[in-house]
């Protein structure tokens, strides 16, 4: 991975390079960068997108390139990294504290096909803005093949200093090794991890017609349960992620998972190998089933 | 597995065209074993009596097979065969199973209503119009998406930094059918999505009564270059969050209604609170 791959609004990448940036919304940048002709230089083409929050860009990246993008947020303490947006949303004179969110901006390709590594450049990018931004927390990025998460690794404190934190989906699990529902899976794999730490998981918004009528044999023996999960959801044949939010009046992450793409297709099941006879009377243009061989 | 083949013979070895009686098995891998018997051919020595007919059934729209068969007059091949990719014609009305039910070993949630509809079966029918073979549909994809109508409506949202989103198109996704002719569908949330409307996770924003719809459209696959087969064009799942109750319709089902009581809500918060005091003990 590497940042000279990309181009933002205020830098030049090389001197072939000219920018076209239009203004299209009042909140939205859009940067197109063109660079010298054919196939690599509409994959090097890049543009500015902008969301209010990092899970929303994260939205958009996912939406723009169909990679399984999975989400987990911190645990927040600090009350600047918190607001109370009970009036803001509702009119409620209630408080409902909710993380502060900050917009952000990247600068990221053009083209819709991209590859695993430039998808990791992007994503490293979201989380080195996200990190630069005055709220929230501190993130990295892992991959595993085709599936990327996003993961937080440090969050301040009541006082308001910087303090590691291991996410919760690290936590080792394990599963009988059985034939369930993709549901049933999940959530044992949720409880598993509840059990251990001192945060329950809670299943939130999920596919439930997917969920329930998908089944698999799994087993899992002290693996990592993002893991686990990742194989529960890749089980179904679908394009599923996830996102674990944590819910501070509950002290409990609320895991949702969403379809990436309802357009992807599952694999076309193919032919199996013809076993080839070895019997002479094996015709490579059959006369008919019905009849004696053909005379030679 | 029981049916006919009709062989238009061979020109110059087997100059008759015969129908076989077939009878057989096919295996859940897709794996089959037929055999076709025609008790008195006219010419016995370039017509065969008997033949056996083996292969694995494939394709999205299980409508290509590979094909071996070998006959009593010691002639043995292999072919393919093809078929027109079926879809079912509807589905029936759907009817409620159950709310948490209990799909395979674990509890589904209290707020899902589960319905099951079978999808009605496929006939075959000869120029007379007399049909007679029903389709299984185990193997087949089914999809679940969201019709070119105007998107749903979510009373129950609010903007929120949680990820909670708003429930305005189905879910979607696809599903393989394991064996037979019934699929389930759920219509309804995780009791915590309602116990979060209800605003009584730690007493936030209330927002029932409230609740969303969605149009939903059902369709099977079939393979590459085939158009897939729609059986639901476009019906509506509707879900409500009560104060105390919870209701979900699918399409032409009756309404499945379910007292979710705030004393009930009670007892979970309950619990999950001396959970929590437990864990941080």
């Amino acid at each position: 991975m590497s940042d000279k791959k990309y181009g933002t609004c205020t830098m030049k990448r090389r001197r072939r390079t000219s920018a076209h940036c239009t203004i299209i919304a009042a909140l939205a940048l859009v940067c197109i960068f063109s660079e010298g002709s054919g196939a690599q230089a509409s994959q090097d083409k890049t543009e500015a997108v902008t969301a209010n929050s990092m899970p929303d860009l994260m939205d958009e990246l996912v939406k723009r390139y169909g990679y399984i993008v999975t989400l987990e947020t911190p645990r927040y303490s600090y009350s600047d990294d918190l607001e109370d947006t009970g009036k803001k949303s509702v009119g409620d004179s209630k408080a409902i504290l909710q993380p502060k969110t900050n917009a952000l901006f990247l600068t990221v390709p053009v083209s819709s096909t991209i590859t695993a590594d430039k998808m990791a450049a992007v994503l490293s990018q979201l989380v080195q803005k996200q990190s630069a931004s005055p709220h929230g927390g501190h993130y990295r990025v892992e991959q595993d093949d085709q599936v990327f998460h996003i993961i937080p690794t440090e969050v301040r404190d009541r006082s308001g200093n910087w303090a590691s934190q291991k996410s919760v989906f690290d936590t080792p699990v394990s599963l009988a090794k059985a034939d369930r529902s993709s549901y049933d899976s999940l959530v044992l794999v949720l409880n598993a991890i509840g059990e251990k730490e001192h945060f329950s998981v809670r299943p939130f918004q999920l596919p439930a017609m997917v969920m329930h009528n998908s089944h698999s044999v799994m087993e899992a023996r002290d693996e990592p349960a993002r893991q686990v999960i990742t194989r529960i959801l890749s089980a179904t044949n679908n394009k599923l992620t996830w996102r674990a939010f944590f819910y501070e009046p509950m002290q409990s992450y609320l895991f949702s998972v969403f379809l990436v793409s309802p357009s992807a297709k599952p694999p076309e099941m193919r032919p199996p190998t013809v076993p080839v006879s070895a019997n002479s009377h094996t015709a490579t243009t059959p006369a008919s089933p019905s009849s004696a061989p053909p005379s030679k | 597995m029981t049916g006919i083949w009709s062989s238009p013979g061979a020109p110059g070895i087997c100059n008759y065209a015969l129908v076989y009686d077939v009878h057989g098995v096919l295996h859940s891998d897709g794996t089959y074993l037929l055999y076709a018997t025609y008790a008195n051919p006219p010419d016995p020595t370039h017509c065969a009596s008997s033949i056996v007919f083996s292969g694995t059934v494939y394709g999205t729209g299980c409508d290509k097979a590979t094909e071996h068969f070998s006959n009593n007059l010691n002639y043995q091949g292999n072919a393919t065969m093809s078929h027109v990719c079926a879809i079912p014609s509807a589905e029936s009305k759907p009817a409620l199973l159950g709310w948490g039910y209990r799909l395979s070993s674990g509890p589904t949630p209290q707020t899902s209503a589960t319905f099951q509809q079978n999808l009605l079966p496929y006939l075959t029918c000869n120029g007379s119009n007399v049909c007679s073979v029903v389709f299984g549909w185990g193997g087949r994809t089914i999809m679940e998406s969201a019709p070119a109508t105007p998107p749903g409506s979510d009373s129950c949202y609010y903007p929120n930094n949680f990820g909670i989103q708003p429930q305005t198109t189905v879910t979607g996704g696809y599903i393989t059918l394991d064996p037979g002719v019934q699929y389930k569908d759920l219509i309804g949330s995780t009791e915590a999505v309602v116990l979060f409307y209800r605003g009584q996770l730690n007493s936030q924003n209330v927002r029932v009564p409230c609740g969303y719809q969605v149009h939903q459209r059902m369709s099977m696959l079939c393979s590459t270059g085939e158009q897939d087969g729609v059986w639901v064009p476009d019906q509506v799942l509707s879900f409500g969050i009560g104060t105390t109750n919870v209701s979900a319709i699918r399409g032409p089902s009756d309404k499945a209604e379910r007292y979710w009581s705030p004393k009930v809500t009670s007892a979970l918060i309950n619990s999950l609170l001396l959970e929590q005091q437990d864990r941080s003990r």
